[in-house]
């Protein structure tokens, strides 16, 4: 009797192993499970207008792991912040000047000749600064240095000896001081966690990409590049990840792969973009600095392979189709037809 | 022979459960007293306020008012648990723990050294009949072997009284043959041990004494040998034969009387012995004699209607 | 061995024979595993990262571990009865609390060695470094917030069922670990009796933030350890919140009924 009872409680002990080992076998499995979900079909999150939220509204599943998904995304987002400025907790001020302080505006520089004075962003001399900034250095002319802390300085702060521990506990400067920025090389890592959180986070994409780029190893030039087309794939209609390619090519010297990139950035810009330009609730500044910069990297590479007249007929397309938001293009035009003339 | 010192003593103890209009009474001004060496039995139906008391006496419950000292000490002192071993009336022990593990916990806390306990538990867990068992973790016992180790738990530090709630709970008849044996020993050691218990005959066997209560009252508290005199009742059924008259000292014990026949019923064996001669002197005819036992328990719970009865009237 | 040591040595017997606690640390060590097997660009050497997602895993995997063992110590033995053998011996209630909390911390301890192992072995398998005066008082102010959820644990389990005593003390958890940042933010926007009640709050809730040295030791290039100062004012600012509720728990404790 004492033998049935033992053998019935060991058949027990038994399933009850075999369970917890199927388990970890799912647990283990588990991103071979999530691979082939395909998340780049997830359309949610990033709206873009009525129809957008209908569509994604229509799933429950989609509506609630979708709006996680793109928080998660954003949260990995501000988590990189944190990275460049080694633990300082400045207050969110991921405007458009902050993006460029993170390589995402590297796409925006014209070829100098090119360069309207004053209105565009010296990508030279911020991309050198941030050579130096990969290896750890302090640098005192940072664009947000004043940008305050979530963790306010004694002066400012209610809350007495609280406050001081907090700021003693936790990674602090005062916002008056020059920032700490780190080497990017950590922040990588998020970048990657946030694209596999939302493939539609485009931005992160771009400036994983940058990032990776200042690396300056080839290993990592071809993971910015591999990382770059993984956007792509994700979102075929991205104009701001096929300028990014471009710029990548022609920092190679691919100047035709180059332009092909920038000729399909422009295209899908000037497809995409409203009539206001930025006016419109979804088009920003941003946006719009990015499909100028396609258009105009367009046309100035079907220059450098001397394609001018092709270059004057992209012209006047893309000012037909955008009117004043690229009105450098009237200087750009009247150079080409003088060189065509010469010719 | 000097005076036995109180070992327990409760005076007008008044203990209550729940709140305002939920508050019930389940002890109501009771007192008694254990004294050293005695053996005291504490018997009531369920719900009648064992455990609550006894939970007093240990200090998990407190009294509304009236006294409790153990020792001459408050009761729940650290200093009146000292001496006492204390047997719970559900004893659950940790599961996740070995016998020889809780016993070492248990003894410990008593202020044993662990050389004491390394001597002490093996000796303690054969005299339980748990011999061989010290290793096996708690999940696996049964609910008797957590009772004999609960009994080991309680002897362990060699207290001098035992509190036990329900003292054989849980145990085959083998078991309860076993701890009487133990408390017996104990008991013959002259330790004070006090316990409630639903099985009469071992209060019977064991003890000196008997308190028995009642919805929180104490109905009755006697040693036990005057409890036992009432418990046999001998019935005669005689009738009287050519006009011989009764006798004087039969009449006056007021037999019933049913045509020319008697029935008369008697609890003490003497007086029994002393009737039949005289009825027979007297020329009666004993038609029928009969004994009948009334257990504790039969004798208890008429007390218990009778308390009722009492309480009705006034 | 003392009365407190042997009621702790049970609960950490519990512990340990239970087996939750190497379930917790299996599956969080599975999920740095799994994080870790990420594919970062082929970069190599990325311990920040990894002392972020370990770091993180292994506080919120023993805070909530810490929680649910301290909350269900005094409800499991009044449902269990197990408490009547225990005070029936010569121990007050204010030695079986803290032999209890004693247990709980030793079980966080055993928690947190495990982890540690995993962490350190993943650490050098990393090619990483520990920043060993950081790391230590990291280890010891994670203690010290064990020790306050341990003590804030015991309280609600008194005053409130088992289930709502875990349910706050997580909620408490997550929370308190958000709130110091929260009230700096909201202070600005409140009207004066929002910032009356920020004030009032600040002082008299418990910052576990404050205990938590983690983007310190994350960062660690850039931070030296605290000063012994700075120790101390943390020490005495849990030490007091861990004596707030743990008489309070035993205030409740003390005279209950059994």
């Amino acid at each position: 009797m004492n033998g049935k009872k033992s053998s019935s409680r060991d058949r027990k002990g038994l399933s009850r192993t075999h369970i917890l080992w199927a388990l970890l076998a799912v647990f283990a499995l588990s991103p071979a499970i999530s691979a082939n979900l395909q998340p780049s079909r997830y359309e949610g999150g990033r709206v873009k207008d009525e129809a957008d939220i209908e569509a994604r509204n229509t799933s429950a599943f989609a509506l609630i792991l979708g709006e996680i998904r793109a928080n998660v995304s954003d949260l990995l987002f501000v988590k990189t912040e944190l990275y460049l400025h080694s633990g300082v907790a400045y207050m969110p001020h991921l405007d458009y000047g902050e993006m460029a302080q993170t390589g995402e505006i590297e796409h925006r520089p014209a070829p100098t000749e090119d360069r309207e004075p004053g209105t565009e962003f010296d990508f030279e001399r911020h991309f050198r600064e941030h050579q130096e900034e990969v290896g750890i250095v302090d640098h005192d002319d940072h664009d947000d240095e004043h940008a305050p802390t979530i963790i306010p300085p004694a002066r400012q702060d209610f809350r007495g000896f609280i406050g001081e521990l907090h700021r003693r506990v936790k990674p602090w400067r005062d916002p008056a001081l020059a920032h700490i920025h780190t080497d990017g090389r950590e922040l990588l890592p998020w970048y990657r966690l946030m694209t596999l959180s939302d493939p539609h986070h485009i931005r992160a994409y771009m400036i994983g990409a940058w990032w990776l780029k200042a690396q300056r190893s080839e290993t990592q030039r071809k993971e910015a590049m591999r990382f770059l087309d993984e956007g792509v794939r994700n979102n075929p209609t991205a104009f701001q990840l096929y300028l990014m390619r471009g710029y990548m090519h022609n920092e190679d010297g691919n100047i035709e792969l180059a332009r092909d990139e920038f000729a399909l950035a422009a295209r899908h810009a000037a497809e995409q973009r409203p009539s206001q330009g930025p006016q419109h609730r979804d088009w920003t500044d941003y946006m719009e600095d990015d499909a100028r910069g396609a258009v105009r990297m367009h046309v100035l590479l079907e220059r450098e392979l001397r394609n001018i007249e092709r270059a004057i007929e992209l012209s006047r397309e893309y000012r037909a189709a955008m009117g004043e938001a690229v009105g450098f293009l009237n200087r750009i035009e009247r150079d080409l037809e003088a060189m065509l003339e010469e010719e | 022979m000097g005076e036995k010192r109180p070992i327990v003593e409760a005076k007008d103890l008044v203990v209550e459960y729940g709140k305002g209009s939920r508050k019930v009474r389940a002890v109501d001004g009771i007192s008694f007293n254990v004294t050293e060496g005695e053996c005291v039995g504490f018997i009531g139906a369920n719900g009648a306020g064992k455990s609550t008391t006894i939970k007093t006496l240990m200090g998990f419950l407190f009294p509304v008012s009236g006294t409790v000292r153990m020792f001459g000490e408050d009761c729940g002192t650290v200093e009146s648990r000292r001496r006492i071993g204390y047997l719970p009336e559900v004893a659950l022990y940790y599961p996740f723990m070995k016998a020889r593990e809780l016993l070492e916990l248990y003894g410990g806390l008593q202020g044993m050294t662990k050389h004491e306990l390394r001597e002490r538990i093996p000796e303690l867990l054969n005299l339980v009949g748990l011999q061989g068992k010290g290793e096996i973790l708690l999940r696996n016992f049964s609910k008797g072997m957590q009772q004999r180790l609960g009994i080991a738990q309680a002897i362990i530090s060699h207290p001098e009284a035992l509190i036990f709630d329900e003292l054989s709970s849980g145990l085959d008849p083998v078991g309860r043959h076993d701890l009487r044996r133990v408390l017996l020993d104990i008991k013959n050691s002259g330790k004070t041990i006090f316990f409630s218990s639903h099985e009469l005959t071992e209060v019977e066997t064991l003890c000196d004494r008997v308190i028995m209560i009642h919805e929180g009252r104490i109905v009755t508290e006697a040693p036990v040998s005057d409890l036992m005199k009432p418990l046999n009742l001998f019935e005669i059924v005689f009738s009287m034969q050519d006009g011989n008259t009764l006798p004087e000292s039969v009449e006056r014990l007021g037999p019933a009387r049913d045509g020319n026949q008697y029935r008369l019923s008697i609890n003490d064996v003497e007086l029994y012995s002393r009737v039949v001669h005289e009825l027979s002197q007297a020329g009666a005819a004993i038609h029928s004699t009969s004994s009948k036992s009334r257990s504790l328990e039969e004798y208890f719970i008429e007390l218990v209607k009778s308390s009722g009865n009492e309480e009705g009237a006034a | 061995m003392t009365p407190v040591w042997l009621i702790a040595r049970s609960v950490l017997i519990e512990a340990v024979r239970r087996k939750e606690i190497y379930a917790i640390v299996l599956i969080s060590t599975l999920l740095i595993g799994a994080v870790m097997t990420v594919d970062f660009f082929n970069l190599e050497g990325l311990t920040k990262f990894y002392r972020e997602v370990a770091l993180q895993v292994m506080s919120a995997a023993t805070g909530l571990t810490v929680i649910v063992l301290a909350a269900r110590q005094l409800p499991r033995e009044f449902e269990n009865r197990t408490i009547y053998p225990l005070l029936a011996k010569p121990i007050s209630r204010l030695t079986f609390l803290l032999g209890k909390l004693l247990g709980v911390m030793l079980a966080a301890a055993f928690c947190y060695g495990l982890f540690m192992l995993v962490f350190i072995l993943g650490t050098f398998y990393l090619g990483g470094e520990i920043p060993v005066g950081l790391f230590l008082q990291f280890l010891y102010l994670q203690m010290l917030k064990m020790l306050l959820l341990a003590a804030l644990s015991f309280w609600l389990s008194m005053v409130v069922n088992l289930d709502a005593a875990i349910a706050l003390g997580v909620i408490f958890f997550f929370a308190s670990s958000v709130m110091t940042n929260a009230f700096t933010l909201l202070y600005p926007f409140a009207d004066p009796f929002g910032q009356g009640t920020i004030t009032v709050l600040n002082y008299a809730l418990p910052q576990l933030a404050l205990l938590d040295l983690t983007e310190k030791t994350v960062h660690s290039e850039f931070w030296p350890p605290l000063n012994l100062g700075t120790m101390f004012a943390l020490t005495a600012y849990a030490g007091f919140y861990i004596l707030v509720f743990f008489g309070a728990a035993w205030y409740c404790f003390r005279r209950r009924p059994l």
